[in-house]
């Protein structure tokens, strides 16, 4: 019951956003694209996270990290798909209502997609805050799809070090969010059973 | 390793980061910046909103529309369109149900016509295409032209400048000059024959004009008698021309003056050089416009039906003397769907849903015969049957040849000989199978019917049976042998082979075997497992059909049709309805709907009738006409030549008109010169075959030396106008009135929408009472300026109960009120619409519709007005449509003069017309024959048709057939303002299959060069297994550069250096006043940023700026085909005049170049 309450309320979303948000700002701190957020002030149990990344960013090569592109990665898409790739992503973005990019930057960079993962988040935990239940669940389905379609076949075709320092993160994010989705989604085609 | 534990606990820590997160925000919102402003949702009811159901016209199938206009700051903005729930295309869906995802599959048929609109509104849904809900980017369109234009300039300058709309009239009317250039423009009044006698002092023009007419039949009675010579018709010429000069001459006229050439007065009066054309005509522009030319005196009220289905309206004639014709589609059990694009043919997308319904239930098998596949299975329901293009004929033969072979033909209906018979044993209509036809090779009676008095059996010309031991006349047999050939001695002495109209049919098909027949007809080739397969896919469709008969039926259109021989294909489909006996029975084949009689029942609005002048004469296009009917074949005939060839074509056997033959008979003055041209709502440059060949005599002043165009925005023909009038589109006043339903009409008995305006118009306000530049007013205006009989001053005649009375005929609303007062009150005659109507309906319509304003025109008949408009039209239930034996209530339609109920297997009439280039005779039955030009180019020849394509262009040379689709989403080249659906498919292509595409190393997005024999385009390509190999497709309605704004092409070139010179001469862009354009700009931000998501404020504030997407694709139609045995004009059907669209042979070639798709292909839907 007690976790059950805590993966419904606001603040764990909030964190979750705020988690997301970190691991984009560090990929792009290590391609030169931002400043390093200031790691000493960071929560010690958030820290504790992190640090995996941080360690594989500060130690990797500049080039690599810009490598972890999408399209790029995805062996199992053939090579007209890969091209098409970044205008997918585009298109991804401008269905649920933003522009995302940074100058040349393809919008298929996992630093990209992580900051995009990071607003659904954020998005979900407003709607929780102000009662929108449809929001929130159309915010946090959104979420787990980006996650499951997009970050998890990248971070692990990428063959990198610093892809590979998420993955924890990435799959207790969708283990800890999935049943919540999978009540939601039974919940809307059985209203029924939308109590519980 | 993280636990779950640390994982939620380091979530948690993080949410105290806070929003701000210790800068990592600012960050974060560089990269991700909203693309949207939340607003509060669109209001449904209450104060400001309103609804109206009326007609779509997104494209031509007329579905309903229940419309909601929203008042936002004062200003209307139609926010949503969607379904009529009361409309037999659009059936019902239950809202607020809990089961309402079931209900849709459930509900096949429309809400009962008298259910309150009340709960039609709270309880009740249309389903709608993304077309029909489209439909308010035609209305909020800134290219619209909202002000009368003239051209400042040389034609096709793409110079206008704004005009007063007095000015418009009085120039048009009395002629005018083009300021810039110096050109002086004739006037209508110029070729207003009856005007012309009317001022000249006669006082009956008609008496003069009848009595002319009648002159002219003598010199024709003298020009076909045996026993008369040259001499003796030139002097019946010479004493016409003398007589008529003379009278003429005391009135102060010439005889140059009335008639188009007084030494062919065959060719009729000065009237016949004004010719309407249109494209699209729905409602009361077709009656209205004809009312027009009817006054004026004209022959030459034309249509664009050649680019629309001619080939299928004339097989259709041909067979059973009516165009419009198809399945039952709610009770049949298996269709062959033969080149019926599912998602546009009728009955439309939203109609076609009751077929993807049915077979999605398992209710309906649909053998779907296309090149193109269809969009679902619905469950293995649809099977695709891929074809090559043009060789339907074939495929149909080979399941003609199955059904006799099989004996599973309907013997009983096939021995029938005639109506009463039929009547006598339950069915609507018989054939003519048993009917003898004279088949000597050689003989002159060649194809004709044996007749009574052939063989001594009478004198009256009646058909000749074979009833199993004698011949019998075939209206004193009942039944009589239909599979028999003999020898019958005539009464003359002389033996002659005959052979039943089954007989001739049969020999046909037994001509080759099954598998040779779709050796033609598949695209795989013989031997191969594909082909093995394609054969018994085939069998398995017959056999179906056979097995469900007479709950089966063939629905043909375009794909099959609009062929140069696809009449003929046409033909062989009808003979398997033929072969079962399902035409006008459930579950057969229907044609239209009734409709209400709303041209005269209380009010005489009609056409004719109302003291038009008398006229005669072909029209331009020689559509209904014969060549042998004409003073110059029988002038060639009496001095002894060949009357073969004609300078063009004729063509008796089409029911309407053909884009070709209109601007070719232009260009060659065939067969006479013609003086204006008002085009309205069409497109002949873009929408025909290589219709690019028009441009050069739209151009040219002393071939059309007046051109005017009624339109809402300035497309590829129109921009060679001198003047534009500005209309209105069919959610304001455009198009209005009552909308008959197509084959089958959701299989009704009565269907008939009704089209009154959701808004006011947004063009010109010309004056009072509420008078827009339109459509409308321009007739009416000119009419009544010309002083044309049948327009203004009491010019509308009361029946029933207003015998005696007259009305005005001053304005649109004079004379559309009465067009629905007629039909309501037919309605409520017939028992539709109830004598004591509720006054919450009156209530409704007074509430919340525009034209409830006029209601006072039509006191005692507004109740059932508002009554029938508050449905959206008349519409009678799919259960009262037929007699408990399955027959049809509607009387079976026919235009033909005799055999009315007769589905023709042979026509003589057919087989009696000639090639009007080879003499030689039409073949008078369903036949496979392919496509060919209409005479012969290259040698050999001397047929009823020319070279076959294949001959000119063989597949070594060209070895692809390229073919367009128009799917749900576009409608021909119109529909680039359908901005909603632009943003889900926004661009086309060219599909390939992917074996075509390995041959020559073609991938999705590689830009590939298609060659034709007339030209070439680039397009990029989209490789799919959803057409065949050898077919290579583009889904159609793209590739526009001229819509007011002007954007000249550069993705095709023409091979023809006239031609090509005249594209090369299509301006950069266009030049006109930004105010005489664009309804967009005054509406409300929101309203606006809501229509154009995607563009920029530029497209819809300002009106003339190049959006990408009104100007984007391709249309593979300006390298299609041309006739090099017709001069090089756009190729024809050789029966029809239909455009040729699907008969393009093509090469392909990669270019090297990469085309990025404007959004992530593939799209969803194309």
């Amino acid at each position: 019951m007690e976790q059950h309450y805590t993966l419904q309320h606001p603040t764990f979303f909030l964190g979750l956003s705020n988690l997301y948000r970190l691991m984009s700002q560090i990929l792009l701190a290590g391609m030169n694209l931002s400043q390093w957020p200031s790691i000493e002030t960071l929560p010690e149990e958030t820290l504790k996270l992190l640090e995996p990344l941080i360690k594989s960013v500060r130690s990797g090569d500049t080039g690599d990290i810009e490598g972890l592109r999408e399209s790029l990665c995805r062996r199992d898409l053939d090579k007209s798909t890969r091209l098409l790739w970044p205008r997918v992503m585009e298109q991804a973005y401008q269905h649920h209502g933003y522009t995302v990019s940074l100058g040349r930057l393809g919008p298929d960079h996992l630093a990209i997609q992580l900051a995009f993962t990071a607003q659904l988040l954020y998005d979900a935990a407003n709607a929780l805050s102000a009662g929108d239940r449809e929001s929130f669940m159309d915010r946090l389905v959104a979420a787990h799809r980006f996650l499951t379609t997009h970050i998890i076949p990248t971070i692990t075709q990428c063959n990198s070090k610093v892809a590979g320092s998420m993955r924890p993160i990435i799959q207790l994010t969708l283990s800890s969010i999935r049943p919540l989705v999978i009540r939601l989604a039974r919940a809307k085609t059985h209203p029924g059973d939308a109590r519980g | 390793m993280v636990s779950r534990r640390d994982f939620i606990r380091g979530v948690t820590a993080a949410a105290l980061l806070g929003v701000a997160g210790y800068g990592l925000a600012p960050v974060i919102r560089k990269v991700v910046k909203p693309d949207f402003t939340k607003i509060p949702p669109d209001p449904q009811n209450g104060e400001g909103v309103r609804y109206v159901f009326s007609t779509c016209l997104g494209c031509n199938v007329r579905c309903g529309i229940k419309a909601r206009v929203v008042r936002r700051n004062g200003i209307e903005v139609i926010e949503k369109i969607e379904g009529n729930p009361y409309h037999p295309y659009n059936r019902a869906v239950s809202i607020n149900s809990r089961v309402e995802a079931y209900r849709q599959h459930a509900r096949l048929l429309p809400i009962p016509y008298n259910t309150p609109v009340k709960e039609a509104l709270e309880k009740w849904q249309g389903t709608l295409c993304p077309r029909g809900q489209d439909g308010i980017h035609y209305v909020y369109d800134p290219y619209r032209i909202v002000k009368p234009l003239k051209r400042a300039g040389p034609r096709g300058s793409g110079k206008w400048k704004a005009i007063s709309w007095d000015q418009l009239i009085r120039e048009i009317v009395e002629g005018g000059v083009i300021e810039e250039t110096g050109e002086r423009l004739p006037g209508l009044k110029d070729f207003f024959v009856y005007g012309k006698l009317r001022d000249a002092g006669f006082s009956d023009p008609n008496a003069i004009l009848g009595e002319m007419k009648g002159d002219v039949d003598k010199i024709m009675e003298i020009a076909r008698d045996p026993n008369t010579g040259y001499d003796d018709v030139a002097r019946a010429i010479e004493d016409f021309k003398q007589k008529w000069s003379k009278i003429l001459g005391e009135k102060g006229l010439s005889l140059e003056d009335v008639l188009v050439d007084p030494d062919r007065p065959d060719l009729g009066t000065k009237a016949n050089m004004v010719a309407y054309l249109r494209g699209r005509g729905q409602g009361h522009t077709d009656y209205l416009s004809a009312k027009w030319i009817a006054g004026f005196g004209s022959v030459n009220w034309l249509r664009h039906t050649s680019a629309c289905q001619l080939g299928f309206y004339a097989a259709n004639y041909l067979w059973a003397g009516y165009t419009d014709i198809n399945p039952d589609v709610v009770s049949a059990k298996v269709i062959i769907m033969a080149g019926v694009g599912m998602g546009r043919n009728h009955p439309g997308a939203t109609g076609q849903g009751i077929i993807i319904s049915h077979a999605g239930s398992g209710d309906l098998k649909v053998y779907y015969v296309n090149p193109t596949a269809p969009r679902t299975d619905a469950g293995d329901n649809i099977v695709w049957v891929p074809v090559k293009p043009g060789y339907d004929g074939a495929l149909a033969f080979a399941l003609i040849r199955w059904m006799i072979e099989n004996e599973r033909y309907n013997s009983e209906f096939l021995s029938i000989t005639n109506e009463k018979a039929a009547e006598e044993r339950g069915y609507p209509v018989h054939s003519n199978a048993t009917w003898l036809v004279v088949f000597e090779e050689g003989h002159e009676r060649f194809g004709e019917f044996l007749k009574d008095k052939d063989v001594g059996l009478g004198s009256e010309g009646k058909p000749v049976v074979y009833d199993g031991e004698k011949l019998a006349v075939y209206d004193q047999v009942g039944e009589a042998v239909f599979d028999w050939e003999g020898v019958v001695t005539l009464a003359s002495g002389e033996k002659v082979k005959v052979k039943t109209a089954f007989r001739i049919v049969k020999d046909e098909a037994f001509s080759r075997s099954f598998e040779e027949w779709l050796s033609l007809a598949s695209p795989y080739k013989p031997g191969t497992a594909e082909f093995r397969e394609y054969v018994e896919k085939v069998a398995s469709m017959i056999r179906d059909f056979a097995e469900a008969a007479p709950y089966s039926a063939t629905y043909v259109h375009r794909g099959v049709a609009m062929h140069s021989t696809g009449e003929y294909g046409v033909w062989a489909y009808r003979t398997l309805d033929t072969l079962i006996g399902n035409y006008h029975k459930k579950g057969g084949l229907l044609a239209r709907a009734e409709h209400t009689s709303y041209n005269k029942y209380i009010y005489h609005v009609d056409k004719k009738g109302f003291g038009e002048p008398v006229k005669w004469g072909p029209p331009i296009d020689r559509h209904k006409a014969r060549y042998e009917d004409t003073l110059e074949y029988w002038l060639r005939v009496k001095r002894g030549e060949n009357p073969y060839p004609a300078k063009r074509p004729w063509y008796p056997h089409t029911p309407e008109e053909s884009y070709t033959e209109i601007f070719a008979g232009i260009q060659e003055e065939y067969p006479y010169r013609m003086g204006a041209l008002i085009l309205f709502y069409g497109n002949p440059v873009l929408s025909a075959n290589y219709g690019v060949k028009f441009i050069k005599v739209l151009k040219d002043t002393s071939k059309l030396p007046l051109f005017i165009a009624i339109t809402t925005t300035i497309n590829e023909t129109m921009m060679y106008a001198d003047y534009i009038i500005p209309d209105t589109t069919y959610l304001e006043t455009g198009t209005l009135g009552m909308q008959y339903l197509y084959a089958s009409s959701g299989g009704v008995e009565i269907a008939v929408g009704a089209r009154s305006p959701v808004i006011m118009p947004l063009t010109q306000k010309i004056g009072e009472p509420e008078r827009y530049a339109s459509f409308w007013e321009f007739f009416i205006d000119t009419a009544k300026q010309l002083g044309m009989p049948g327009f203004g001053s009491k010019a509308i005649k009361g029946l029933k109960q207003y015998e005696g009375e007259s009305f005005d005929l001053n304005n649109l609303w004079d004379y559309i009120m009465r067009v629905y007062a007629n039909a309501a009150i037919h309605a409520k005659d017939m028992g539709l619409i109830p004598e004591e109507v509720p006054e919450e309906e009156v209530r409704f319509v007074e509430e919340n519709y525009p034209i409830a304003k006029f209601k006072d025109l039509i006191p005692g008949e507004w109740r059932y007005v508002a009554y029938m408009l508050a449905r959206g039209g008349v519409f009678s239930s799919y259960e009262d449509s037929f007699h408990e034996n399955g027959v049809s209530k509607r009387p079976v339609p026919s235009k033909r003069k005799k055999f009315k109920k007769t589905l023709m297997l042979w026509n003589e009439d057919l087989a009696k017309t000639r090639n009007s280039i080879t003499g030689a005779r039409f073949w008078g039955g369903p036949k496979y024959v392919p496509p060919a030009t209409y005479a012969p180019v290259k040698g050999g020849g001397g047929g009823f048709y020319g070279n076959t394509l294949r001959e000119l262009y063989p597949e070594s040379e060209y070895p692809y057939q390229l073919v367009f689709y128009t799917g749900p989403l576009y409608t021909k080249h119109r529909s680039m303002f359908y901005y909603y659906i632009k943003q889900v498919h926004p661009e086309n292509y060219v599909v390939i299959n992917p074996k075509d595409a390995e041959e020559h190393g073609i991938e999705t997005g590689d830009i590939v060069e298609i060659e034709t024999p007339t030209g070439k385009l680039k397009a990029p390509a989209v490789v799919e297994p959803t057409v065949p190999p050898g077919v290579i497709m583009i889904p159609h309605g793209m590739g526009r550069w001229s819509d007011t704004v002007v954007k000249k092409p550069s993705y095709f070139e023409v091979k023809d250096g006239e031609v090509m010179r005249e594209v090369e001469n299509i301006p950069e862009r266009a030049d006109l006043p930004a105010d005489a354009v664009n309804p967009v700009k005054p509406l409300p931000e929101l309203s606006k940023k809501v229509l154009f998501t995607k563009s920029k404020p530029e497209y819809y504030n300002e009106g003339l700026y190049p959006d990408k997407w009104r100007f984007n694709g391709v249309t593979p139609n300006v390298v299609e085909l041309s006739d090099p045995s017709l001069g090089g004009w756009p190729l024809l059907g050789i029966i029809s005049a239909t455009q040729a669209f699907y008969d393009v042979v093509a090469r392909i070639r990669k270019t090297g170049e990469r085309h990025e798709f404007d959004l992530t292909y593939p799209y969803p839907v194309w």
